[in-house]
């Protein structure tokens, strides 16, 4: 369907009307600023339309697509660490970009929320993102992610458990 | 999936409305097909640059070994090259002299 020039631009404008909203939010939660996302963005839709004649139809477009935001926004995050340093170091940094992003107003349970997932490891806070934001199935999840489903559900458990102790924990006093 | 959260639901403590991300989205669209025209026009004009070059490359080393080559030849075929004309001045004795002479005949000076 997307073999020609303009027929490849023509889909590629309809696979973002369709996906380019979800795929800014799942790059946004990953990286938190919102400049961060829009550059993020920008590189996956060029990933997209660079590799759009090599997607092949026997897999979910949505997971490809998500795949390859979900390998930028990583690469985005593994810019911003020092020499040896792992992303999920960054947690602190990306916690202070949250309040910046944020309204003076905002909701403070929503922000708790937003810090609580924040703790977690960034491998873990994707998968958790994917099934509570984005309501993908664990094998979608596992396409996207390259865990396997079991790993997912056993992390999911645990990203649920740690999130709801965290806002317990600064909501009890 | 789980009840849970109930009181956050899926709300994110963000300015950024679905209209703000709807242009977002837009420009970013028209930007990567932009991006990607461009570099396609930059590949394309380096192809035709170093076809060019790899043309003119040829085109000169051919004519040098054409030239060469003629000038070479056409001397060997009609005997008229440097050591051909040396050896027309020299005398049937010479000549001979020059066929038998040996290393032992050096002089010494």
């Amino acid at each position: 369907m997307l073999r020609g020039s303009s027929q490849r631009e023509e889909g590629f404008r309809m696979l973002l009307k369709q996906y380019g909203h979800a795929l800014y939010w799942h790059i946004r939660r990953i990286v938190v600023g919102h400049d961060d996302a829009e550059d993020v963005l920008q590189e996956t839709c060029i990933k997209v339309l660079n590799s759009i004649h090599s997607y092949r139809s026997d897999g979910s477009l949505a997971t490809w697509l998500y795949r390859i935001a979900t390998n930028e926004a990583l690469q985005h995050l593994r810019r911003q660490t020092h020499i040896f340093q792992h992303i999920d170091s960054l947690s602190n940094a990306l916690v202070e970009k949250l309040q910046a992003e944020t309204p003076l107003d905002g909701n403070e349970l929503e922000v708790l929320f937003q810090k609580a997932l924040l703790t977690l490891p960034t491998q873990q806070r994707i998968a958790f993102n994917l099934r509570y934001y984005d309501e993908l199935s664990y094998e979608e999840i596992a396409r996207i992610t390259g865990k396997t489903v079991q790993t997912l559900k056993t992390n999911y458990h645990y990203a649920t458990q740690k999130v709801k102790n965290y806002i317990k924990e600064h909501t009890d006093g | 999936m789980d009840n849970l959260f109930d009181d956050i639901g899926k709300r994110m403590p963000y300015r950024e409305s679905g209209e703000y991300v709807d242009n977002l989205i837009d420009a970013t669209t028209d930007r990567a097909i932009q991006q990607q025209a461009m570099a396609r026009r930059s590949r394309l004009r380096g192809l035709i640059a170093a076809s060019a070059a790899a043309v003119a490359v040829l085109i000169v080393s051919l004519s040098i070994s054409l030239f060469n080559g003629k000038s070479t030849q056409q001397a060997a075929m009609t005997g008229q090259g440097p050591l051909d004309e040396f050896l027309n001045t020299l005398s049937d004795e010479e000549a001979a002299q020059l066929t038998y002479y040996e290393i032992d005949e050096i002089p010494e000076y």
